[in-house]
């Protein structure tokens, strides 16, 4: 391919896309034409509205680059101002926050929101100046940063604060309009951030939306790596997002008390349990106890032999996302009779029944195990409590005896692998990540 | 109110662009089917690149921002469509809301109505007394529900056909306020707001849309109840040409005893071109201050007990020409006009039932248990569960399909659809509501729960706004109609064979093939999801089976169809079967597309109601192919014949002697 050809091809569209050509210094690709470029500083500055800028020298030497490079802020930087400002203004907060939600775990995720994207704003608005003319410099490094920091910050689950970021890289420059540039990766760092940034959104369930295209198709236009991705993402993501039978709220609520509602309607199979919170007071300590228990476990408690012992034990772990719950159980025995093979050799017996309506009770029919019935034992009850201790289980079957009376007369071992120590905390990477043992 | 302007459907709006699509499909079939849709989404983008398009992830829809010229002026009616063997693709791409916000909005207004209905409103109460309080009705208008598709500028929430079936759903949970409503808006003042001059509806709307004035609608007489034509009331001109006298009786008129603005039809006596004096029906709003309007007392009835139904006379009452609605002569078109727009919510009304009482016997059937097992593990009753499942299912698709297809054209042509929505859905209210009872047993039948009032309240649905029997006719007739127009030429070629051999040859394959139910080359399998291929096909080879069948009895009765009635109604029978599989078939492949929660029982409720509706299918056709010597109709028209011979039942008692 002679050099001209090239040259036609990779300086089509000039004149109807001038900030690319501008930009292009910036890329590795066309810094070898970047002596062609300074031709049309007119309409460069009608479009940016530069004024008195001497463009030329701006983007020919590499001094002012490395200029430009050094003044870059850091994400942190910006977030602190924030921070900062947000906490000594009041009238900001009461200004911004005309439509806060009652409910606090809302609250807590709007003004995290708010904080996160008021940084990304101010940023992009800092480095929209005449002098940086649509180059953002630095902004991967700033980008890098953000995503880091976004899981700390707690907006890693939030829609809106990606696109924040995504509205960092600086729009039309990075579309590729000619063959070579469609060929060869098109400003591959921002690429690889925009993919990055996509896959962080992917682990963190969090499913890009109509705009979110909109915002990338914008930058790196319709066809290339980046939307096409975001496109796999929209289309399956949404079809996988229902899949889950537990499903549970897109951001969980801090409150112990809801998670635990949360935990104990995720593993409690009776289609009649019902779920009661009891609070306690011990001496000067206030807790609250989630129990689930349903009619038939009731009725099960009632028929239970005086003599024979229940055991509550615990405790065991049911993991809601990234939260760990630990709940209790209130078991007893297993009747063995249930679980035994007929003894009686049926294949004698195929053409002679007897029906329900035959006699009161059938002997034939052998009751069936409910649900609560396992071979290794039936369980009458479930519970969370708010701290995890013997104390607050004793609470617990104290509670219970309201509603069955048969409790009272039953003894109850706490054979409990001693949940202090096993205590887990709720809230910190680290520890969660130590604590994931597969399941056996 | 930028939402409610944004169009509903992606390519239906984009008529012309659909020729061009269909030459894509060869394309398209080399892409896995999965990602399909999104590959319509790109090319509708591609050629329309001019217009503010925004990409619907799910490739179903385009946003096209407000224009007079942006709603096509009017569609071609798919059920007709079906009788002549055509079938519009379009309409397994269930149309959707043109954004998730506009979902969210709706449910924002829906939100507080049902919150009135669960907590403010007594319906037993209602249903005892026969009456709904005063109370009652001023803050249901408050919430604006007497207007609900009244414009906005005269005081109404300008709600479009989707968001007023939406809203149907809701007011259904009590029958007596949602028969009240339909009474007021959907017939009662629907003659101005769609046949009213500017000036009527500035004086006229304002009030109704705010629950100030209440509407009726009065057309039934004593002598004429499907029959509109043969009324008996009769309007005459004064002397000085401005006044109109009204005399006669109209009965069964809901709110009749509670309206103050009346839409009556009467007879009115005009020339016509050739100087004939004839007599036409008009219609007229007529103010209860005009005087000498007199309701009877309220009807004491089975269900719906609470809404005020009475007769209502007019002695002499005067009414000025502006009030005639529309022109003199006019008033039959626009009386069916109004019963067929106001159809359509019925379907969404039933599936709103359905559903709470489907969930209050879910509840039962989960608590109670006899012989040690609970009623929810006994396979008698999960079938029962299943099948009110299905029904409801069916009928909510079929409800906004034809809400959405109203919604997307100026003028549409749904009349036909929305009667079938009406036939399936009022029967299926029926019998979903009995197969409730009988999984409560005893306790249903007490009339301390609800239960037995929706029984009673469901009765009328088969009954009012055209008994099911007329609008079998009229599905069956109108779709005979415009098969007729275009198979005169065949009718008349058939009826020549010797001149005509390919024609013959033809005919003899439809005798001898046994054609009736062969799959065609409609490839409707590539319009859905893969998963749903076999209903798809299933659908495809009814449709084709249905033409053939319309074809034959064309041929074969010519005018005559009209006497067919047990034919027709097996031909009515069938085009709701083929719409509602229709319906079901698009939604559900839309569920699954975008992964909507539980989309695999959508997946099962439309693969059961496809192979039922397919065997359905499979035996009216068979029975119209046998005639009606072998079929039975002709038995049992003799056995009631006999009948009617013998006044009543006429066999001999069992124990008599000879």
């Amino acid at each position: 391919m002679s050099w001209c050809v090239l040259q036609r091809l990779l300086s089509r569209n000039y004149n109807t896309c001038l900030p690319r050509k501008v930009y292009r210094s910036y890329s590795y690709v066309s810094y070898l034409f970047s002596n062609n470029n300074f031709y049309q500083c007119d309409t460069l500055k009608n479009i940016y509205k530069i004024s008195n800028v001497n463009l030329t020298r701006k983007f020919s030497t590499t001094k002012t680059c490395t200029q430009q490079i050094k003044a870059t802020h850091s994400f942190d930087e910006f977030y602190t101002a924030v921070e900062e400002s947000n906490a000594s203004l009041e009238d900001l907060k009461i200004f911004k926050f005309l439509n806060l939600s009652d409910n606090p775990t809302e609250r807590d995720i709007q003004i995290k929101r708010w904080m996160f994207v008021e940084a990304v704003d101010l940023y992009v608005e800092k480095t929209t100046t005449p002098q940086a003319a649509g180059l953002r410099r630095g902004h991967i490094e700033f980008l890098t940063q953000a995503l880091g920091r976004m899981k700390e910050l707690g907006v890693a689950r939030d829609i809106e604060c990606y696109k924040a970021l995504i509205k960092v890289f600086p729009p039309d420059i990075m579309v590729p309009m000619t063959l070579m540039q469609m060929e060869f990766y098109h400003y591959p760092k921002q690429q690889e951030k925009a993919m990055e940034l996509l896959e962080q959104m992917e682990d963190n369930a969090v499913i890009p939306d109509q705009e979110t295209r909109d915002l990338l198709t914008a930058r790196f236009g319709p066809k290339g790596h980046v939307v096409r991705r975001v496109r796999k993402m929209i289309y399956w993501l949404r079809k996988f997002q229902n899949t889950n039978p537990y499903k549970l709220p897109h951001h969980l609520p801090n409150d112990p008390l809801e998670l635990a509602l949360l935990a104990l309607k995720k593993i409690s199979v009776d289609l009649e349990n019902e779920i009661k919170v009891f609070n306690v007071t011990e001496g000067n300590l206030k807790f609250f106890i989630a129990s689930a228990q349903s009619p038939m476990q009731c009725e099960m408690i009632k028929n239970h032999p005086v003599g024979a012992p229940m055991y509550v034990e615990g405790g065991f772990r049911v993991w809601l996302r990234d939260k760990c719950q630990t709940y209790f159980i209130l078991r007893a025995d297993s009747d063995s009779k249930l679980f035994e093979l007929p003894t009686e050799d049926k294949h004698e017996n195929l053409d002679d029944f007897e029906t329900m309506f035959d006699a009161e009770k059938p002997k034939d029919l052998t009751p069936k195990p409910n649900i609560h019935q396992q071979e290794d034992g039936t369980i009458l009850g479930m519970c969370i409590t708010e701290n995890a201790t013997k104390d607050s289980l004793i609470s617990w079957i104290r509670c219970l005896q309201d509603a069955n009376p048969n409790l009272s007369n039953i003894p109850i071992v706490f054979t409990l692998r001693s949940p202090e120590e096993e205590k887990i905390a709720i809230e910190g990477d680290k520890d969660i990540n130590e604590d994931i043992v597969p399941a056996s | 109110m930028m939402a409610h302007r944004v169009l509903k459907f992606s390519k239906r709006n984009l008529s012309q662009l659909l020729s061009r699509r269909n030459n894509l499909v060869s394309f398209e079939k080399a892409l896995p089917s999965i990602l399909r849709f999104e590959f319509h989404t790109s090319v509708v983008k591609k050629q329309e690149s001019k217009e503010v398009v925004t990409q619907g992830e799910e490739g179903h829809y385009v946003e096209r921002h407000d224009d007079a010229s942006g709603k096509p002026k009017t569609n071609i009616p798919f059920v007709k469509e079906l009788f002549m063997g055509r079938f519009d693709k379009e309409m397994l791409l269930f149309p959707q809301l043109s954004s998730p916000e506009e979902y969210d909005h709706l449910n924002e207004i829906v939100a507080p109505v049902e919150r009135f209905f669960s907590e403010v409103v007594d319906s037993k109460q209602i249903d005892v007394d026969g009456k709904i309080p005063e109370e009652i009705l001023r803050q249901l208008g408050e919430l604006g529900l007497f207007g609900m598709q009244v414009p906005e500028e005269y005081g109404g929430l300008a709600l479009d056909a989707t968001k007023f079936a939406r809203l149907a759903e809701v007011t259904a949970l009590d029958g007596a306020i949602a028969v009240t409503l339909a009474g007021h808006q959907s017939i009662g003042l629907k003659g101005i707001l769609i046949a009213g001059t500017d000036e009527q509806k500035q004086k006229y709307l304002p009030k109704l849309a705010t629950g100030e004035h209440m509407a009726a609608f009065c057309l039934t007489e004593p002598s004429s109840g499907s029959d509109a034509a043969s009324i008996q009331t009769r309007a005459t001109l004064s002397e000085d040409g401005k006044t109109f006298y009204l005399n006669g009786g109209k009965i069964w008129i809901t709110n009749g005893g509670i309206a103050d603005i009346f839409t009556v039809f009467a007879k009115t006596e005009i020339t016509d071109q050739n100087g004939q004096k004839q007599d036409k029906i008009t219609a007229f709003i007529v103010e209860r201050e005009f005087g000498g309007v007199t309701s009877g007392k309220p009807e004491d009835k089975l269900g719906i007990r609470g809404s005020n139904t009475c007769e209502v006379h007019f002695d002499n009452t005067p009414i000025p020409v502006e009030n005639v609605i529309g022109e003199v002569g006019g008033g039959f078109k626009i009386a069916m006009n109004i019963l067929n727009s106001g159809r359509f919510s019925m379907g969404s009304s039933g599936a709103g039932i359905l559903k709470k009482l489907i969930g209050y016997t879910a509840e039962h059937a989960i608590q109670r248990s006899q012989f040690e097992t609970k009623l929810k593990d006994f396979q008698l009753i999960k079938k029962k569960f299943a099948k009110m499942a299905v029904t409801t299912y069916a009928m909510e698709s079929m409800a906004y399909l034809t809400a959405l297809t109203l919604d997307s054209y100026e003028e549409p042509d749904a009349s036909v659809e929305a009667a079938m929505v009406k036939i399936f859905s009022s029967e299926g209210c029926w019998d979903c509501a009995s197969e409730c009872l009988q999984i409560l047993g005893g306790l249903g039948y007490m009339k301390t729960y609800p239960y037995e009032r929706y029984l009673r309240d469901a009765r009328i649905l088969m009954i009012f706004e055209g008994t099911n029997e007329i609008l079998r006719l009229f599905t069956s007739l109108m779709g005979m109609q415009y098969a007729g127009k275009e198979l005169k030429e065949f009718a008349k070629k058939a009826a020549d064979p010797l001149n005509n051999p390919g024609l013959l040859l033809e005919a003899l394959k439809m005798k001898f093939g046994r054609q009736s139910k062969s799959k065609g080359n409609l490839r409707l399998h590539e319009e859905v999801h893969p998963s749903l291929q076999v209903q798809a096909d299933q659908l495809e080879e009814s449709v084709n089976g249905f033409h053939l069948a319309v074809r034959k009895l064309l041929i074969k009765h010519g005018v005559k169809i009209k006497d067919e009635q047990l034919q027709l109604e097996r031909i009515s029978n069938i085009a709701i079967d083929l719409y509602a599989m229709t319906a079901c078939i698009g939604r559900t492949s839309r569920s699954i597309c975008i992964g909507l929660k539980n989309c695999d029982h959508e997946k099962t409720l439309t693969r059961v109601f496809c192979d039922d509706a397919y065997a359905r299918i499979d035996k009216n056709l068979a029975e119209i192919e046998k005639g009606a010597q072998l079929n039975g109709d002709e038995l049992t028209c003799q056995i009631a014949d006999t009948i009617f011979e013998n006044h009543g039942y006429a066999a001999t008692h069992p124990l008599a002697h000879s």
